[in-house]
């Protein structure tokens, strides 16, 4: 889907159902609460492939990150809670990568 | 009459609208962090944009509300000092602008990220609305004449960049749209007004 379809599709929900106005860039598989893994566990791992860790959040069923890129880019990515994948980068709205789901 | 006369000072309104700075300048000033530990230049980026785009957005409603309401005196204030709401967005914008270029840390950084599009609309917002404050003054209205309104007119284009730069740089639709679907509402009406009913009175 692209960004346009997606920004469209999400200004409608946004106006009917607003107050879970979700972003829905990227949807995980639903996944056990359980078996994520943690915000320090995360971090550990983006840092240990040279990003930057500002803070995270949960949107989608996935961990979505702020932070910075090994090239230094400031970006949202989106990653698998469960196995810690890049799913998604996201750089100020603009799609940087997105997994072929 | 003594609260008139100081609801219609100019100490009055530019006090009002550095209100909401107050804050920012005390985290600013006392280097609070946020609590989960942002500092104070990343965390006032949003309230600074947040009302860089609230008095843009004040500045635009009060034509329409003015058809709405002619005889209305609270509007008709608002328009005598329309042009303070607009400088005072520009003010936010420029504080925001600081602010994002000192999070950022590098120009390679800030130019890296330069088309993406949540940032070169809230660049294009910026340098639409700098020419618009520089010339919100009674001596450049007079040097530009008949040239000033259709220069204050961006507004338009430069609150649809905002619109976007808003819901994109995080990707959250929801803030904005609160702002901006009240506003989409009033110009619609003004339109409805203006063009379709073939009224000739439209006020300023």
């Amino acid at each position: 889907m692209n960004l346009t379809l997606h920004t469209a599709i999400s200004l409608l929900m946004c106006v009917f159902t607003f107050p879970a106005c979700a972003t829905g860039l990227y949807e995980c598989a639903p996944t056990e609460r359980s078996s994520w893994l943690t915000q320090d566990e995360v971090t550990e791992k983006l840092i240990g492939e040279g990003w930057q860790v500002r803070r995270m959040k949960e949107d989608g069923g996935c961990w979505e990150v702020y932070g910075t890129t090994p090239q230094g880019q400031r970006v949202e990515v989106y990653l698998d809670p469960v196995s810690g994948e890049v799913l998604l980068i996201n750089q100020r709205g603009t799609i940087l990568f997105r997994k072929d789901s | 009459m003594g609260v008139l006369n100081v609801a219609n000072s100019r100490a009055f309104i530019w006090g009002l609208l550095a209100l909401p700075s107050i804050p920012m300048v005390l985290a600013l000033t006392s280097g609070t962090a946020a609590e989960d530990g942002r500092p104070a230049t990343e965390f006032l980026l949003h309230p600074t944009g947040e009302f860089a785009a609230r008095f843009m957005i004040i500045s635009m409603i009060i034509s329409p509300f003015r058809l709405m309401f002619p005889k209305n005196k609270f509007w008709f204030w608002m328009l005598r000092r329309r042009r303070y709401f607009g400088v005072a967005a520009f003010a936010y914008a420029a504080a925001h602008t600081i602010l994002y270029l000192i999070d950022m840390g590098s120009l390679q950084a800030v130019l890296g990220e330069f088309w993406a599009l949540g940032i070169w609309t809230g660049w294009l917002a910026f340098f639409i609305f700098l020419p618009m404050a520089l010339t919100s003054n009674d001596a450049s209205m007079r040097l530009l004449g008949r040239r000033w309104k259709p220069l204050q007119r961006f507004v338009y284009l430069a609150a649809v960049a905002t619109l976007l730069h808003w819901m994109f740089v995080h990707n959250e639709f929801g803030p904005a749209l609160v702002h901006f679907v009240p506003l989409l509402l009033l110009e619609a009406y003004r339109i409805q007004r203006t063009y379709l009913t073939g009224s000739t009175s439209a006020p300023a």
